[in-house]
């Protein structure tokens, strides 16, 4: 597996080809985001958050058809809104989704993990929880925060918030790959809120081994 | 007078005090002071009744003078209640905040330098409204607020105040036509000589329709009625100007999408021309010109523009059918008065003769005092041939890159781009690939009004991030 460099990265993020194209967009400040020698891309916290809130869900049981259904993720989640020159804190132990400031596109033939700056892991600030970005990804990315420090952090939009190392993906010929995605949730995606936990095929396949879980069950 | 009168218009006075407080503590989309200022407003104008509420227990008054004390304070809670409701739909929760801010640099650019704020309705409306306080203060002489009397002094009159449709119903390609509010705000700054030959015919036709109606009126009444709404239709037709020189065809789609939306009838009254009017002559300045915007359509999406495009069911007006006058006539809220039917009946045919001077004056105003709004048909043509299939790919057009330099899209390239993805590319936008589920139209344009928003915020965000660091530069 090989990493790009920041020197591939740039070429990479200039390519004249639509579908060769890596898209990390806007980069604020480009000469400090994608540093000569290094391996990664800055990434900056954007303006959306979802903060955990309560409600009168008591479990996120997507197979549930009892009263505890989820029918929407959204209940889960208040959204605020800073803008670029304010901010939001997070306490000590607590949970909430960001957004990238950057649109994120990934061509076929790359992938990309976040990782978390050294900084923020010194203050307790944990920046990612689902690392991969899939081949084909194209969206705002969400981060998921959480404060395992004692000490509340001010975040701003506009912060260095992590940094993304992008891999070459290979088809089984070692040539490039060109595979698009056939159905990805979050194609576009620029909403945190998650849109389901399973597939389709996986939920009809679940469903229908709860019910004999059930029936089994009874008799 | 009754106590428990006055206890409940200073409670009443106080719940609205503490309304106006959590919104202060709220969220505002854009950089801009004019929420804090109206909101800044209402609050003088409930101490002021607060003021009047007190002043209403002194015992030593007669009761007609105390209730009359009291009367001017429910009054005043009244109006701070239902400016309070105007605005209430301002915060970050119910307005598409990525497009306001933008929409503020319009504003700036065009040298509106009144505080501006938004405000959210739950339907497809786009409306620009406007306070002057500048002597508010006055009539309530030492019981005005020190409140009311600083927020006065200090804010430059008037406030705007534009609606925009919430986020519920606004989609944004159609936020182009705020373009045309703020043409109003502009206006009275554009001179179009309304001494033309024309009139001379436009008199001739009124004359003799009256004389059909027998009709008399007096040739000052006459001249009056016709310079009323004269300058009402002139206002528009700038307003339209406006909105197609720094929206492109955006403000056409949008204009004429939502002519067609808000309502069937040929759209002509007293203060607007028959929407047909306007639809026709923002196509002709698509159509024309070397390149034209239609051009570039063609180019790139293979669809040849016609007037029609987004809005085939609009009623078009002509003088010799007897519908719209009769529409103009009949008994309701709208009804005119026979003559006034019969100028606009008229006036049409004069204002179609007048649309070329009205954009070129428009267009030379423009030139003088904000250059680079002006988007062209190069630029529609440039816009397309970076971002359009880029769009279709899921990349939103945020940044543009201009002999090689990154720099922040413009509005009007978004709205620009969003419109053409939607007329011509929405069946291949977000395309599935094959044997994957099919995507709905209803779900690609959501999709697409999502992606426009994003590239709304995050040009914002260069734009700004490049303005600071410009600013660190200088200090």
């Amino acid at each position: 597996m090989t990493t790009l460099s920041s020197a591939a990265l740039r070429g990479r993020l200039s390519e004249k080809k639509l579908n060769k194209r890596l898209v990390v967009c806007p980069l604020l400040d480009a000469g400090n985001q994608l540093k000569a020698g290094q391996a990664s891309i800055d990434i900056r916290l954007g303006f959306e958050f979802c903060l955990v809130s309560p409600s009168s869900v008591g479990v996120v049981d997507e197979f549930s058809n009892g009263d505890d259904r989820l029918e929407s993720l959204s209940q889960l989640y208040r959204r605020e809104y800073v803008p670029l020159g304010g901010k939001i804190v997070i306490h000590p132990h607590q949970f909430m989704l960001a957004q990238t400031l950057e649109y994120l596109r990934f061509p076929p033939d790359l992938m990309a993990y976040v990782v978390g700056r050294s900084t923020w892991g010194r203050l307790g600030l944990i920046v990612a929880t689902a690392v991969g970005i899939h081949p084909n990804f194209a969206g705002s990315l969400t981060l998921e925060l959480r404060n395992l420090g004692e000490t509340p952090l001010a975040l701003y939009p506009g912060q260095v918030i992590a940094q993304l190392f992008v891999h070459d993906v290979r088809a089984p010929n070692g040539r490039p790959s060109t595979a698009l995605a056939p159905e990805t949730q979050y194609a576009g995606a620029v909403d945190m809120v998650p849109r389901r936990i399973s597939s389709a095929a996986t939920k009809g396949t679940m469903d229908q081994l709860i019910e004999r879980f059930k029936t089994y069950q009874k008799s | 007078m009754s106590v428990s009168a006055r206890h409940s218009a200073s409670f009443f006075l106080c719940r609205l005090r503490d309304e106006v407080q959590r919104l202060e503590d709220g969220q505002f989309p854009g950089h801009h002071p004019g929420p804090r200022k109206w909101l800044a407003f209402i609050k003088g104008l409930i101490d002021t009744g607060l003021n009047y509420a007190d002043a209403a227990g002194n015992r030593r008054l007669r009761p007609a003078q105390a209730n009359h004390l009291l009367y001017q304070a429910e009054d005043l809670a009244v109006e701070a209640y239902s400016l309070l409701a105007g605005f209430n739909a301002s915060e970050s929760t119910r307005i598409p905040h990525p497009v306001v801010a933008p929409l503020q640099r319009w504003a700036q650019r065009l040298g509106i330098e009144h505080p501006i704020f938004f405000s959210a309705e739950h339907e497809p409306v786009y409306e620009l409204a406007w306070y002057d306080k500048t002597d508010y203060s006055d009539p309530f002489g030492k019981l005005a607020s020190e409140s009311l009397k600083k927020v006065v002094a200090e804010t430059q009159w008037p406030i705007y105040r534009i609606t925009v449709p919430s986020k519920a119903m606004g989609m944004l390609p159609h936020f182009a036509v705020v373009a045309h509010e703020f043409g109003h705000a502009v206006s009275d700054d554009i001179f179009v000589d309304d001494n033309i030959p024309e009139y001379k015919k436009f008199r001739r036709r009124l004359d003799a329709r009256l004389a059909k109606l027998s009709v008399t009126a007096d040739p000052v009444e006459v001249f009056t009625s016709y310079s009323d709404i004269f300058k009402l239709w002139m206002d528009e037709l700038k307003a339209d100007a406006v909105g197609h020189y720094i929206a492109g065809p955006a403000f056409f789609f949008a204009l004429c999408g939502f002519l067609e939306l808000s309502g069937r009838g040929f759209g002509v009254g007293r203060t607007h021309p028959p929407s047909s009017l306007r639809r026709q002559a923002l196509f002709e300045k698509l159509s024309t010109g070397r390149p034209s915007f239609a051009a570039a359509y063609r180019k790139h999406l293979g669809i040849p523009l016609t007037v029609d495009i987004s809005s085939p069911n609009m009623a078009v007006f002509s003088r010799t059918d007897d519908e719209p006058f009769q529409g103009l006539v009949q008994p309701g809220p709208n009804q005119l008065a026979p003559l006034d039917a019969a100028i606009c009946m008229e006036l049409p045919a004069l204002m179609e003769a007048m649309a070329p001077a009205v954009f070129q004056e428009t267009l030379a105003f423009l030139r003088k005092r904000c250059p680079d709004l002006i988007y062209s048909a190069s630029d529609l043509d440039q816009d397309l041939s970076e971002h359009l299939d880029a769009l279709s790919a899921m990349v939103p057009p945020i940044e543009q890159n201009r002999k090689g330099k990154l720099s922040p899209c413009r509005l009007a390239t978004i709205l620009n781009v969003g419109w053409a993805a939607m007329l011509g590319r929405l069946s291949s936008f977000g395309d599935a690939p094959q044997g994957a589920p099919e995507v709905e139209p209803a779900d690609q344009l959501a999709k697409l009004h999502e992606l426009l928003l994003k590239a709304a915020e995050l040009s914002e965000a260069k734009q700004l991030w490049e303005e600071c660091q410009a600013a660190k530069g200088t200090a």
